[in-house]
């Protein structure tokens, strides 16, 4: 890893355990994202920079400094690789602004410390989220994320629709409260292609029913986006960043089902054929072996004596 | 609402709930019924069954169905221990033992090991003298040997163990040579370093290497890290010559005109030819 901690060695029971910290988990940290400034920007980019950070806190750090990253150039992701392996975020926004490129966001993320894969967006008709009244996002919690459009007809948007769902679906988590569904971030692909972003809240109304009506109120921030320079992984890379250990899958629970009306859990009991033939009943004299064939004896008997 | 209701409502879209997410593929430009059929299908997932939550809503997610790339790479599992792999082959399992065992002789529970323990000789006044002592042998001691023996075998131990599960990749341990990769691709020393670093470490002890033993082929004495500084002698006599003399040298130096450099003669437009030529016959 370039300029990581872990490449270095503790001096302090301290430092060991923030270099633990950094090290590769079975079940991960929430990935950090970077909010970066480049060697130029806009009020624009930065206004983007600062509510994406505001939005993510708090898995995101912002960096008010310049810095010169160019990481599209030649060994251009060296000096923004050090940056974020420092850190320990593996998700970084870079804006800055040029004649060239106005209003330029970079937005990519990282895998073992090196460049994953990196997208290049023009900002375009951004609101900020304080043009908006009305209550804002509470910190740290989970958004719902609407993907709405076409974004299989071509691979590359495919990729981007993966990089926004990672960066956009917040802190992992494997139960939520339902009450604490209320920030929902919609991505749309419109002809170009452009993407627009929107940030709702989500307001749960009486339906009469059991499941409640829905409304979104808009929140802002709002943006526009054009897709610029691009760099996605390769292939193999890719499929090494994507492998999961083995034993963090949870297994198929088997002949447990829930049952969401009434909320029940229900169990499936599967009972095997019974063996009659070891069966323990009451021992009767009647149904004794031979017990058949001394009656029999006996009757004949009797018809002899009464002959 | 009725299944095909549902059916309706979820047409051309696909969800993943582990990350709390939907893809709508429907022409028109509304987003409310993606939101809405999102916040239903998470309102019908199994519900967490706990007192301490009192009146919450809490669901279960279940894992996503999109493939998100780590951050970083699957942790490669430790190598297990030579202890390890034999109570494996044993089928020895591990079992938790009391901290506290019952000692008969003091009639009481006693640590198994440590601070007031049973193995403590500290309160033994009296030691047998066994048939396996030496003539004159110290039975305090020879137990307090053993005790020493051991960790110093276990530490070793998990010395060894530790080497054999270093991780590749990992950061190395420091090191005063820096390994270059041989013509066979394996690390190499190179001599020089060799020799510098054991330099080093020849007067890296408290003892600046004057009391270590040597081996083979390994320099008697180790060379002084630093020289003593000298200082001119203070007294009267010595000091001012001493003072003088330098002060003169430094005034020489300055005001002495340079003696001029003795030039060689250039060698001609033949110059080293010639030379070697004359050389060969």
């Amino acid at each position: 890893m370039v300029g990581s901690i872990a490449a270095r060695r503790a001096k302090t029971k301290r430092g060991r355990r923030e270099i633990l910290k950094h090290e590769p988990k079975m079940v991960e940290n929430p990935k950090v994202l970077a909010c970066l400034r480049g060697h130029a920007t806009s009020s624009v980019v930065n206004g983007v920079l600062k509510e994406f950070y505001s939005l993510r806190r708090p898995l995101a750090k912002s960096f008010t400094r310049k810095n010169s990253i160019r990481p599209f150039e030649a060994a251009g992701e060296a000096p923004l690789e050090a940056l974020l392996a420092k850190n320990d975020c593996s998700l970084f926004m870079l804006g800055n602004h040029t004649k060239k490129r106005p209003h330029n966001l970079i937005l990519g993320r990282l895998f073992d410390g090196h460049l994953l894969d990196m997208v290049e967006f023009g900002i375009e008709d951004f609101v900020s989220l304080e043009a908006y009244t009305g209550r804002k996002r509470s910190l740290g919690i989970k958004p719902c994320v609407v993907f709405k459009g076409d974004f299989s007809s071509d691979p590359n948007l495919e990729k981007v629709k993966n990089l926004l769902l990672d960066v956009f679906r917040g802190p992992n988590a494997s139960e939520v409260d339902l009450a604490g569904l209320e920030a929902m971030v919609t991505v749309e692909v419109k002809d170009g292609p452009r993407i627009v972003i929107r940030h709702h809240r989500i307001l749960l109304k009486k339906s009469g029913g059991r499941l409640p009506r829905v409304e979104l109120e808009d929140t802002g921030p709002t943006m526009e986006l054009s897709i610029r320079r691009s760099q996605f992984a390769a292939p193999e890379l890719m499929k090494m960043a994507l492998r999961q250990p083995k034993g963090l899958k949870s297994k198929k629970v088997k002949n447990i089902s829930y049952e969401e009306g009434l909320g029940d859990t229900v169990g499936k009991v599967h009972v095997q054929k019974q063996d009659m033939k070891d069966l323990a009943l009451r021992k009767m004299k009647g149904l004794r072996k031979g017990a058949l064939k001394a009656a029999e004896q006996g009757e004949n008997e009797n018809d002899n004596a009464e002959n | 609402m009725t299944s095909t209701d549902v059916v309706d409502a979820e047409f051309g879209m696909e969800f993943d709930e582990g990350n709390m997410c939907v893809f709508d593929t429907s022409t028109g430009e509304d987003l409310a019924p993606a939101a809405q059929a999102l916040v239903h299908r998470l309102f019908k997932l199994e519900r967490v069954v706990d007192g301490s939550l009192g009146g919450m809503r809490v669901v279960k997610l279940p894992e996503g169905v999109t493939a998100i790339p780590r951050e970083k790479p699957v942790p490669k599992a430790s190598e297990s221990t030579k202890w390890e792999v034999f109570a494996k082959e044993k089928g020895i399992q591990k079992k938790k033992r009391d901290r506290m065992v019952w000692d008969e002789e003091s009639q009481s529970f006693k640590p198994r090991y440590g601070y007031k323990s049973r193995k403590s000789l500290k309160d033994v006044p009296v030691l047998e003298h066994t048939s396996d002592l030496a003539d004159g042998e110290n039975p305090f001691t020879k137990k307090k040997r053993a005790v020493k023996d051991l960790v110093e075998k276990n530490e070793k131990k998990r010395q060894a163990n530790e080497k054999k599960s270093r991780r590749k990749g990992a950061a190395p341990l420091p090191s005063l040579v820096e390994v270059e990769k041989g013509p066979s691709g394996k690390g190499r020393i190179p001599q020089k370093q060799l020799a510098k670093s054991a330099k080093i470490a020849q007067r890296s002890t408290a003892s600046v290497g004057r009391f270590d033993k040597r081996v083979g082929s390994e320099a008697d004495n180790p060379q002084p890290v630093a020289q003593r500084r000298k200082f001119d002698p203070v007294s009267n006599d010595g000091g001012i010559k001493v003072e003088r003399k330098r002060a003169l040298k430094i005034a020489e130096r300055i005001f002495l005109p340079k003696p001029e450099p003795v030039q060689e003669p250039k060698e001609g437009p033949l110059g080293k030819k010639a030379k070697k030529q004359r050389k060969k016959h």
